[in-house]
């Protein structure tokens, strides 16, 4: 049994160092791309918002797919990547799977703002490995119609940081119906008290 | 620092830079859920008077 006293949170952090998690995790999903598994891919969330803010301590990966022509509908083609990374090691946790260590949540765009979203997705690399980001704008609108406290308070760092164009937003807004929620979200958070 | 300027600082970090803190981050969470934290130092470690 071990008598050790928990650690103070310095000498917790003073034991950790950095592990590669992530750029693993991307390595896997590339070659899920290149395999034909999936079309293609961008990271969304709060690891999407962390290419545009000041990181924000996650639990998850959020992965927005598009799947192949003629892949047999949504539940075949999901469990296909399912089985594809669980052949490769990975295992399932709740509504995730864990990929090299990070649980990814795989989410397949649901209306026309999100397969914009991934179309239009930035291209970066992490570590030298390549990968797409959604947006700051398209993540911003995104985040809106979820409409969760959480999603609220990221589009609050999102302005707050500075770290979106208007302009661009705007136009999202207006071409997906989003304009109105959008006053609602001004009126309540960035206006304050009338 | 102030925390806007610090913000500043962290959001203007390479992509790479801030996964490293987003892992750590995590990886803080996990260890702090996995052993507990107490509060003060061991009295073994505080300094003796006299």
């Amino acid at each position: 049994v071990d008598k050790r006293p928990p650690p103070l949170l310095f000498e917790l952090e003073a034991a950790l160092v950095h592990n590669d998690a992530v750029k693993a995790t991307l390595e896997s999903i590339n070659q899920m791309l290149a395999d034909g598994v999936i079309r293609d891919y961008a990271i969304g969330g709060a690891v999407g918002a962390t290419f545009y803010l000041a990181p924000a301590a996650t639990v998850d990966l959020d992965l927005f797919v598009t799947l192949p022509e003629g892949s047999g509908g949504l539940l075949i083609s999901l469990a296909s990547i399912y089985e594809y990374l669980k052949s490769r090691g990975s295992t399932e946790q709740d509504e995730y799977i864990v990929v090299k260590g990070w649980p990814v949540q795989f989410l397949t765009p649901g209306n026309a703002l999100q397969e914009e979203a991934v179309s239009q997705a930035t291209p970066t690399s992490v570590e030298g490995i390549p990968t797409r980001v959604i947006s700051a704008e398209h993540l911003i609108a995104i985040a809106l119609e979820t409409g969760r406290t959480k999603d609220h308070i990221r589009i609050l760092h999102f302005v707050e940081q500075r770290a979106v164009d208007r302009a661009k937003l705007r136009n999202i807004l207006e071409r997906h119906g989003l304009s109105a929620k959008w006053s609602q979200f001004e009126q309540r958070f960035l206006r304050g008290p009338q | 620092m102030s925390k806007p300027k610090l913000e500043a600082r962290l959001a203007a970090l390479s992509f790479s830079e801030k996964v490293k803190i987003l892992e750590k981050l995590r990886d803080r969470e996990k260890a702090i859920a996995a052993a507990g934290l107490r509060r003060t130092a061991p009295a073994s470690a505080k300094p003796r008077k006299g």
